[in-house]
């Protein structure tokens, strides 16, 4: 019985606020341009996000793939610094653990070749 | 040019005073929905300055037929372009620019209408016939910034009267005529006249139209058409265009708070004269039985604006017409000399087309000048619903052709033709009924047929622009494709691509294109080499007099080797940018766009 007191209590604080929701539904004009710039930003950043993807995805197809195989192994490369701070273990060759790739990168414009 | 009078010319040769009298008419009669023709217009600039124009340089064309020339092949694409373009310049824009700015002449001075126009047109000729292109863009600079100080000034004049914008929201609903016609409710204001987005179905600019179809006009006006494509060509790199673009989105937002609202303003102050429903009011009012909201601007100027300021506004006025007309005529006469009189004469000497081209705009303001009476009738008296309307019956099939041509290589050329007489056969059929059929002024029965008064003009526009683009697409596919190496540089795809370019008409074609562009002006968007070689012939006193009033080089221009001239070439359809003026034209255009949907959601 109590419980069902309660109950119906609850219900009519939830029914009460109908009467002050029909005011706050229209929204002020401010709002209402916010929310829009707010969606317009959202659909502008899964763009960019897609076309990177899709861009990106066609440069990696184009690199040749180097060895990522389990490394016996570990070697530290002489320096990090600058650019060039790419692992030696990336350069391993398959044919044998001890030779080394020549790596080909499509860098843009600069086109190293094998040899 | 660089994009600051790019900018200008692209907002005042579309802002001439047929938008200034018809915008503030429909806005006197509909509300603010009207605005959204303007803020649309950001996109397709963006898209024009993103998209378009990158494609049209590398493709080194200086008008829009030559391009589906050189895209497609064959003669008969290029001159029903030319055509179609011209009979659209007269219907929609001469036309409707002359008689605004004659009624707008006759409300404010008292003259006579064909006096006021003739006068104009004569002021207009001679700085367009001396000047060409160059002239055209630095007045158009300047007219924009008198338009746009005149314009602001009215407004705050108005806003202050009324009570500003709370004020017109309130003054606006109850602006009622105190003659009415019984029995009716056309008097009555629009109950949705403050909100852009309305029903699909029952308003009087739909939202889906809104967003939608008038994309579709959009972008044949800002992407497809001579006269705002020309002054973006005319740019001195893809930045500059871009930037152009940009400059002129923004001022584009300007339209709805100086012309839009003090429409509004004007029928809330005056509503028994703007808003006026009884047809023999109407008529005494200003000479229309349909309505008289076209005067609701004129009528603003003459109520509000002390004596002085009154002259400000005439100024405005006469800025935006001949900013407006000026561009006109110059695009005009480049499409009528380049793509139809260099067809039928192919011979034809610099001099002579450059005569040829500024006879056919006297011819053209005579003709637009027959056209007024009826533009005075049509539409309910509303200018700009019939510039909209005959725009959207003619306009979507191009395009549908231009956006097909730049992204889709498999368009060819019979798809594109029989595309374009396909749209144009429907188009004449949905103009000749709304010609035919009158539109019921107020309390009369509405006995037109349903296709016409349902069916929406932007509803019609885009279905117009897909039907179109399936017929292209469906023909195409059964005619065999132009073969890859003719696209170079012709669509989006191939833009950058640095194959030899294999012109698909003869090559006698390449040496007769490159002498007009180098030429003078007004027929092409590059200005001439400086430095001619002085070893010319001496000549008569008037000669001279006249090729200097007429902008063309006294001299015979230096005959480049071969490998000059494709070096030239390649100089003029270059589309690299920097990366620093590439990143700040894109973070101006994303900034541009937030604004631009920020009110759209504002005034939704």
């Amino acid at each position: 019985m109590h419980a069902l007191q309660v109950a119906v209590l609850c219900l009519l604080i939830a029914l009460e606020p109908v009467n002050c929701q029909e005011t706050a539904r229209r929204l002020q004009p401010w709002m209402q341009g916010l929310i829009a710039v707010a969606v317009f930003l959202v659909l502008v950043a899964i763009a960019f996000v897609v076309n990177r993807y899709w861009c990106q995805e066609k440069d990696e197809s184009m690199e040749s793939v180097v060895t990522i195989g389990n490394k016996p192994e570990s070697i530290v490369s002489n320096g990090h610094e600058g650019k060039y701070s790419s692992n030696v273990a990336d350069f391993r060759s398959r044919e044998n653990e001890r030779a080394y790739e020549n790596v080909i990168e499509y860098d843009e414009k600069v086109l190293t070749t094998a040899m | 040019m660089t994009w600051g009078p790019i900018g200008a010319s692209l907002m005042s040769s579309n802002v001439g005073s047929g938008l200034f009298i018809g915008l503030a008419g429909t806005g006197a009669a509909g509300g603010l929905a009207v605005g959204g023709f303007e803020w649309n217009a950001t996109w397709a600039l963006l898209a024009l300055g993103w998209i378009f124009v990158p494609v049209y340089i590398a493709a080194g064309v200086v008008t829009m037929p030559e391009y589906l020339r050189k895209r497609f092949g064959g003669q008969r694409i290029q001159i029903y372009m030319s055509v179609l373009s011209l009979i659209l310049y007269i219907f929609t824009k001469i036309s409707t620019d002359i008689f605004s700015g004659a009624l707008f002449i006759q409300i404010s001075l008292g003259w006579n209408l064909y006096l006021s126009t003739v006068v104009l047109l004569a002021v207009t000729a001679v700085y367009t016939i001396a000047g060409g292109l160059t002239a055209v863009m630095y007045t158009d600079t300047l007219q924009t910034v008198i338009m746009v100080i005149g314009a602001l000034v009215l407004t705050f004049i108005g806003f202050e009267k009324i009570g500003w914008y709370e004020g017109l929201k309130e003054k606006y609903s109850t602006a009622i005529p105190s003659v009415t016609v019984p029995n009716t409710t056309c008097h009555l204001p629009r109950p949705d006249a403050f909100h852009m987005l309305r029903d699909p179905i029952t308003g009087d600019i739909p939202w889906p139209g809104l967003i939608f179809g008038l994309s579709v006009l959009a972008l044949w006006c800002w992407c497809t058409d001579q006269v705002i494509v020309q002054r973006s060509l005319s740019a001195k790199g893809v930045s500059h265009a871009k930037g152009g673009s940009v400059l002129a989105g923004y001022l584009k937002i300007l339209p709805m708070f100086f012309i839009v609202m003090p429409g509004m303003i004007s029928r809330a102050l005056y509503p028994d004269d703007v808003g006026c429903v009884d047809p023999k009011i109407c008529e005494k009012v200003c000479g229309a039985k349909v309505g008289c909201s076209n005067i609701a601007y004129p009528k603003l100027v003459m109520e509000l604006m002390p004596i002085g300021l009154r002259g400000l506004m005439i100024a405005v006025m006469m800025a935006a017409l001949m900013s407006s007309l000026t561009s006109i005529f110059n695009s005009s006469s480049t499409l009528f000399a380049i793509d139809i009189w260099q067809r039928v004469r192919k011979k034809a000497s610099e001099q002579e087309l450059m005569i040829v081209g500024r006879v056919f705009v006297l011819i053209l303001v005579v003709i637009s000048i027959l056209w007024i009476p009826l533009i005075q009738t049509a539409n309910s008296g509303q200018l700009f619903d019939y510039i909209q309307s005959i725009t959207s019956y003619l306009a979507p099939p191009i395009t549908a052709l231009f956006l097909l041509a730049i992204f889709c290589k498999r368009i060819n050329e019979p798809g594109a033709f029989w595309g374009l007489m396909f749209g144009l056969m429907v188009g004449l059929v949905r103009m000749i009924m709304e010609f035919c059929y009158q539109t019921p002024s107020c309390g009369e029965e509405d006995r037109r047929p349903g296709v016409l008064k349902d069916l929406h003009y932007l509803y019609f526009a885009l279905i117009l622009c897909g039907l179109t683009a399936i017929v292209i697409v469906f023909v195409s596919l059964l005619t065999p494709p132009i073969p890859e190496e003719k696209l170079v540089r012709l669509t989006w795809w191939t833009r950058y691509s640095n194959a030899p370019v294999v012109d698909l008409e003869t090559h006698k074609h390449e040496s007769t294109e490159i002498n007009p562009s180098t030429g003078e002006n007004d027929l092409g968007a590059v200005d001439p080499e400086p430095g001619h070689e002085p070893g010319a012939a001496e000549m008569p006193c008037w000669k001279k007099t006249y090729f200097w009033f007429c902008g063309m080089s006294a001299n015979s221009t230096p005959t480049l080797t071969r490998e000059e001239r494709a070096a030239q070439e390649q100089k003029l359809t270059s589309i690299v940018e920097k990366p620093l003026w590439k990143t700040v034209c894109n973070v101006n255009a994303l900034l541009l766009l937030v604004i631009n949907v920020f009110l759209w959601g504002y005034f939704g």
